[in-house]
């Protein structure tokens, strides 16, 4: 029986190399549509880019979402059976197949886990409030039980100011030279290459100037029009100018040369976000079980259940969005992962050098 | 990166590549020894380079564009004097630092301030994956060196200084880096999967550069089956190695800057 099947021709076709080579490169040119054409935008994105008839042409083949597409999954599923097929058929654990036996089964392993990942996760949202307690979670519109509850006590955002330098762009229209100079008053620059000097008489947060004395003063001390007062000597002669950050195109004063054009940076401060955390308590039946800052990379698992930090809402500090993940197809997954590189590593490194002391 | 240190890598290379083409046209063996010689120092101070930004930003320099290419030179010079060395082979360091060279010129050009790492950066795996990832291509891209010289060469009777006809050596190269390379790419999306769980809780998401690397896998699988089962050597097996190549370089460069994904903060 089990000789009828192995000589039988499908089976044959099925654990063929041929195959084998034809499902690499099929899936290799979906593969690329899939990066190519944007995967499940909005029906405008492709109508604008692509025209009407060819989004006809993408939905009729899923092209919008390849990777879920029926055909593509069987295509996936033919390539496991083949593989899987293929490894049984040359299946031995000889010193010269055994590498190649992990690798192919490995494979097999791994995607036998992605569908189990596939058909057996739960993968879903839970916004919590710092003092609030959760034992459900959202998947799109339905909730979900956990059987247990989840208490945020803390949600902590870190930050870092990074402040930048303002700076003085000094560019010469007729000569490729652009140099830039730190505000500092009063300090004399000469610039390189040139004859120019340089020299940065006022600062003034604020700008703005009285009509009738043409007198300048700030109006605050916040930076809401910031301008500095430029006295360059060139060649030509001497002259004192105003630039503002605000309105590059502006330059109020006499120029000392045309030939220069002078661009004023103001460069506020920066906020880096460099991590946020939230501090989750666990209670089961009523009691603590778990506590556990979590933050970005570093998840907290109870029972199947992995809590990811997410997300978090700029605008109101004492929320935290959630990521709940319960995946049975992980473990299965990384098994495959050792599996092929146990393999690979054995007949790549392990058989060469074994041969060798053998002979 | 230091620019005193930058500078010393980059005269370095260069000064290898000298000696290297010196080596090869005059067949003074001395020269190639001293090539060695300069590339390994220049690769010390490759390293030290590397380590002295690692020390200043408090964190691995591996985040944005300019950095990765730092990296990508350095592990190509690494991977190759151990090809060298192992197969005893000069001709393709000619080549070689000439790619350093180019891949540290493009760095010059590009941002180099130090930023920040962001959160989902922030992981020890950050270093692993990186590393595994670029180690793997370097040795993608010396058998892609190696078969195109072997394409240019296949015709004429070609002799390495011992004596070993070059055609041969180069093709073995090509197989040895490949399935080096293979493995390293392997690890490469292995690593990236158990580090994407650990950080989103999935494994895998069609991200485009998950894609691409996932193509790049397919085509080296591609290689090696027809290289093991159906005898594609040489011509053939050269011509596979440059599209796998090809591949490794959009999923590096490509990817980041044409297509839309998780990886794109590589700029």
């Amino acid at each position: 029986m089990k000789h009828k099947i192995i000589n039988s021709p499908l089976f044959k076709f099925i654990s063929s190399v041929k195959l084998f080579i034809f499902l690499c490169v099929i899936i290799t040119l979906a593969l690329v549509l899939g990066t190519v054409i944007l995967q499940n935008a909005p029906p405008n994105h492709y109508l604008a880019k692509y025209g009407k008839a060819t989004y006809e042409l993408f939905k009729s083949f899923k092209l919008t979402d390849i990777y879920r597409a029926w055909w593509f999954i069987a295509l996936l599923f033919l390539l496991a059976f083949n593989i899987f097929t293929c490894a049984l058929k040359k299946f031995s654990l000889s010193l010269n197949r055994i590498g190649s036996t992990f690798i192919h089964f490995g494979i097999v392993i791994i995607l036998a886990g992605a569908a189990v990942s596939a058909i057996g996760s739960e993968r879903g949202l839970m916004g919590l409030r710092e003092g609030e307690s959760k034992d459900t979670f959202s998947i799109g519109h339905t909730q979900k039980k956990l059987g247990f509850k989840l208490y945020l006590k803390d949600f902590i955002l870190e930050e870092e100011n990074s402040f930048y330098r303002d700076k003085l762009i000094v560019e010469f229209q007729d000569r490729d030279i652009t140099v830039d100079f730190p505000i500092n008053l009063n300090k004399e620059y000469n610039i390189e290459d040139s004859s120019y000097q340089l020299k940065i008489l006022r600062y003034i947060p604020d700008f703005s100037m009285d009509i009738t004395t043409k007198e300048v003063f700030s109006k605050s001390d916040q930076p809401h029009n910031p301008a500095i007062e430029v006295e360059v000597v060139s060649p030509a002669g001497e002259g004192r100018q105003w630039v503002f950050a605000k309105f590059p195109g502006i330059n109020m004063g006499n120029k000392a040369s045309t030939n220069l054009k002078l661009t004023y940076v103001h460069q506020t401060l920066s906020t880096n976000i460099i991590d946020f955390k939230s501090k989750l308590v666990i209670f089961d039946n009523g009691e603590i079980v778990k506590t556990k800052t979590i933050e970005v990379n570093d998840p907290l698992q109870y029972k199947g259940y992995t809590f990811y930090q997410a997300d978090y809402n700029p605008d109101d500090l004492t929320w935290t969005g959630i990521q709940v993940v319960k995946d049975p197809g992980v473990p299965l997954v990384y098994a495959g992962f050792c599996t092929f590189i146990l393999g690979l590593l054995f007949t790549f490194y392990g058989k060469p050098f074994l041969n060798k002391k053998g002979r | 990166m230091n620019t005193l240190l930058f500078n010393i890598t980059l005269v370095s290379y260069m000064l290898a590549l000298i000696f290297y083409a010196v080596c090869a046209i005059f067949k003074k063996e001395g020269l190639g020894l001293f090539a060695r010689g300069i590339l390994i120092l220049g690769l010390f101070n490759h390293t030290a380079a590397i380590f002295v930004r690692w020390v200043a930003a408090g964190r691995p320099p591996f985040s944005n564009m300019y950095e990765s290419l730092i990296i990508f030179s350095w592990a190509l010079i690494l991977i190759y004097l151990i090809v060298e060395i192992i197969y005893r082979i000069r001709i393709l360091g000619i080549f070689v630092s000439i790619l350093a060279l180019l891949i540290l010129a493009s760095a010059s050009g590009l941002d180099s301030s130090i930023k920040p790492l962001m959160p989902a950066l922030q992981s020890n795996w950050l270093v692993i994956h990186v590393l595994v990832c670029f180690i793997g291509y370097a040795a993608f891209a010396i058998s892609f060196v190696s078969s195109i010289m072997y394409l240019i060469l296949y015709k004429r009777e070609a002799f390495e200084p011992g004596g070993r006809p070059l055609n041969t050596s180069l093709d073995t190269i090509t197989y040895k880096t490949i399935t080096f390379g293979f493995l390293f790419l392997t690890l490469g999306i292995i690593t990236g999967a158990v580090w994407a769980n650990r950080a989103w809780g999935r494994y895998w998401g069609w991200d485009p550069k998950e894609t691409w690397a996932l193509i790049t896998w397919f085509i080296y699988a591609f290689y090696l089956h027809m290289r093991m089962l159906k005898g594609w050597k040489e011509v053939k097996g050269a011509w596979v190695a440059i599209l796998g190549f090809l591949a490794v370089i959009f999923t590096y460069i490509g990817v980041n800057y044409l297509l839309p994904g998780l990886h794109s903060y590589i700029k």
